[in-house]
């Protein structure tokens, strides 16, 4: 465990010590930005609108956060192993006396920690809201805990990504392969019939988000999300297993 | 990429520990997908969600929890809303917990846009008929179902001292469902007879057979009694009407209705102006309406603005799109649905009454209680008329419950005064565009509520999110698009400059 954290530590100085962080956190926050200027000025125009949604959830319904997410989720964890496997450095990793689930787990949680880094600014928007209307606290609560739930599956597979492919930029391709797919799967409930429509539902990212920023947090979308991020987790873990010995 | 010279001629025990290790991470692999297929499925089956928000909007209440308890047999929930409407996914939310506390409902849910083959086959088994745009949902059990619409779901109040708010229903509109069909008697709904009223069970012109459709398969049965020679109204009557009378009640039959309503009951009461010997013939129930501050004033009612006429004559077809201040009227306050009359009386509420009224002829508009110059045929004068200006057309009142009765022991008490009747013709109740289906069904509603429906409070959700001027939007802007992006820019030179340092 020890092993993850300075694994963890390191990864966190490398990212946040570069520029690409502050690069990703700039347009992430100009996209989110635009998002949240365009659902005040809808809200604040529109009383009506007030009726059947709450600013944050229309927020969390905007289509351009997605899109930012699933051009950013990649971009986030291509390098984590891809990176390290390019450079030769991978294996020096592995004779080194740390576990390869500790290696996983250390960038792991640095992805986590980029992910909520990223989150982390629109909690102004929160503040600006409730200085001119009523926030429901619990609501926004469980939209960053769904957010949170999230990241975990997204950087999870990103990792699982970089473990895989030989070159970040594989990496990045099949991530976001992998999370547009699913996405665009999970939007299916909303044009196709029952039952098929109950399973995507099941999957709907987008409905999980909005679902979680209503205030309503499930226990089919928590395990799902925790047991997706479990799965590549150990599939990565499996890899590097795997690269050990080849 | 290593640059460790490599075993060209690899021995026959790392092969073995290099397939070995193949194979063990296939396998587990394997095994972990299935894992999580297995922990999902089983989370698909038992799950459990935690309502976070402040007014636990979607939490089910003792009520309704106490009612799927009890429940004893199979109740299917059809959401007829589209996946595209805004509620669909308050409404899905909460009948999903309803169908998680009891075995015994069933949701299907049916999005029209999507499913229209489905959805009209449903409309047709159903029987929902012209009005199947309007329902959101219809609750079954056995043969008998129950609609509930979309302004049932939810209401915006616009009279709350913390601003402008929105009462979530829809729980009481599911659970009072679920309770009329499982365990409720039908509502009556008692059709006075004897006086040249409109026939409940005739169709066409003064016949109610469209409004007695319309409220059979909400569980209401609409039937016919005699107050001519009797002493009281059946016990059964969950209101009684009285629809277009050309004949004044006698005395004794408004005390008999007069002591039904004081013991509980609910009057609808709907009277065009009868003409007779050059007069408004008297209705018999104006002294009993006074004492509750509401007059049936003896007038026809003038429609002077050209664009609220239906044909020529301003006594004839109109439109009235003015709703009054009545809780029933709050949804076409919004909508300003037009409401189509035919030769109406006004009808008046006086100051201190706790009567509201419920719709008003246009600001143009004149009641007139001589109605002379229509019958010679001679020139009309407005100016002369009894009444000018948003002539008042129809008014309701709840009752004090009396001093030794609960309220929650179901003495309702209302009385509903309509100054036209024509407001139930056939025409008018089954053209969409116009309102009297919503507000014969909203008035209707109001007269039978039901207790279980009441014991439900509606949550309440701000309705204006957000108070902003021009200034603060534009200072909001700054600081979203420019402050912040900008400081994490900074943030990253400042990295650079770090780095090359």
């Amino acid at each position: 465990m020890r092993g993850a954290f300075v694994i963890a530590r390191r990864e966190m100085a490398s990212f946040f010590g570069g520029t690409m962080a502050y690069v990703v956190l700039t347009v992430w926050l100009v996209v989110a930005g635009l998002s949240f200027e365009f659902v005040v000025e809808h809200f604040a125009q529109y009383a009506a609108a007030g009726a059947t949604d709450t600013p944050l959830r229309a927020w969390f319904q905007m289509p351009l956060i997605y899109i930012a997410i699933l051009v950013f989720a990649p971009i986030l964890t291509m390098r984590l192993l891809a990176e390290e496997r390019q450079s030769g450095r991978l294996e020096g990793l592995m004779t080194a006396p740390v576990s390869a689930t500790a290696i996983v787990f250390g960038k792991f949680i640095a992805a986590m920690s980029f992910w909520l880094a990223l989150w982390f600014p629109t909690t102004f928007y929160v503040i600006i809201l409730s200085r001119y209307g009523d926030v429901d606290l619990g609501a926004v609560g469980s939209a960053y805990l769904g957010v949170a739930m999230l990241g975990c599956g997204y950087m999870a597979m990103g990792l699982l990504a970089s473990a895989l492919a030989g070159s970040q930029v594989v990496a990045a391709v099949l991530a976001t392969l992998v999370l547009s797919g699913a996405f665009v799967l999970g939007l299916g409930e909303y044009f196709l019939q029952e039952p098929i429509a109950e399973v995507l539902a099941y999957v709907n990212v987008y409905g999980h988000m909005e679902q979680a920023a209503a205030g309503v947090l499930d226990s089919r979308r928590v395990v799902f999300h925790l047991s997706f991020a479990a799965l590549c987790l150990f599939l990565a873990v499996r890899v590097l297993e795997y690269r050990r010995f080849a | 990429m290593s640059t460790e010279p490599r075993d060209e001629r690899p021995t026959a025990k790392v092969d073995e520990a290099r397939r070995t290790a193949r194979i063990n991470t296939y396998v587990g692999s394997l095994l972990a997908v299935l894992i999580v297929v297995m922990v999902n499925y089983l989370a698909f089956r038992h799950h459990k969600r935690w309502d976070f928000t402040s007014e636990s909007l979607f939490t089910l209440s003792e009520r309704t929890l106490e009612a799927l308890r009890e429940l004893d047999r199979d109740v299917t929930i059809y959401l007829l809303l589209s996946k595209g409407e805004r509620v669909y996914r308050d409404v899905d939310e909460l009948l999903s917990r309803y169908a998680d506390e009891s075995d015994h409902i069933q949701i299907e849910r049916v999005d029209p846009d999507r499913e229209a083959s489905r959805f009209l086959a449903l409309v047709d088994q159903l029987k929902l008929g012209y009005s199947a745009a309007q329902v959101a949902a219809v609750v079954k059990s056995g043969d008998r179902s129950t609609r509930i619409q979309l302004h049932d779901l939810m209401t915006p109040r616009f009279g709350d001292e913390d601003g402008p708010t929105l009462d979530i229903e829809a729980e009481r509109a599911f659970t009072g469902a679920i309770l009329d069909l499982t365990q409720g008697e039908p509502s009556r709904v008692c059709v006075t007879s004897g006086h040249g009223e409109w026939s409940a069970d005739a169709g066409g012109a003064r016949g109610l057979a469209a409004y007695r459709e319309d409220l059979e398969p909400m569980n209401v049965v609409v039937q016919t009694i005699e107050t001519v020679g009797t002493a009281k109204v059946p016990d059964h009557c969950s209101m009684v009407a009285v629809i277009g009378p050309q004949r004044p009640f006698t005395k004794a039959e408004v005390e008999v209705l007069e002591r039904y309503v004081r013991g509980g009951g609910n009057l609808l009461l709907a009277f065009d102006p009868i003409l007779e010997g050059g007069t408004i013939l008297h209705t018999g129930f104006e002294t009993f309406l006074a004492t509750l501050g509401i007059d049936v004033e003896p007038t026809i009612v003038l429609e002077l603005d050209p664009a609220k006429l239906l044909g020529q004559s301003p006594i004839e077809e109109f439109i009235a799109s003015q709703y009054g201040d009545h809780e029933t009227m709050e949804p076409f306050q919004l909508l300003r649905g037009p409401l189509a009359l035919h030769f109406a009386r006004s009808v008046r509420v006086r100051p201190g009454s706790k009567a509201g009224t419920l719709f008003s002829a246009s600001p143009l508009s004149v009641a007139e209680s001589d109605v002379t110059p229509f019958l010679e045929g001679t020139e009309y004068d407005p100016e002369r008329a009894t009444h000018r200006g948003n002539v008042p057309l129809g008014a309701a009142i709840t009752l004090d419950p009396p001093g030794d009765e609960d309220e929650e022991q179901g003495a309702k008490r209302r009385i509903v005064v309509l100054g036209d009747a024509d407001i139930f013709r056939e025409p008018f109740l089954m053209q969409p565009a116009l309102a009297n289906h919503h507000v014969v069904s909203a008035l209707t509603g109001f007269l039978l509520e039901k207790r279980a429906l009441a014991a439900i409070p509606p949550r309440k959700s701000q309705l204006d999110a957000i108070m902003m001027t021009s200034e603060d939007r534009t200072s909001v802007a700054f600081r979203v698009l420019v402050l912040l992006p900008l400081a994490a820019l900074l943030l990253g030179v400042a990295a650079y400059w770090g780095r090359r340092k």
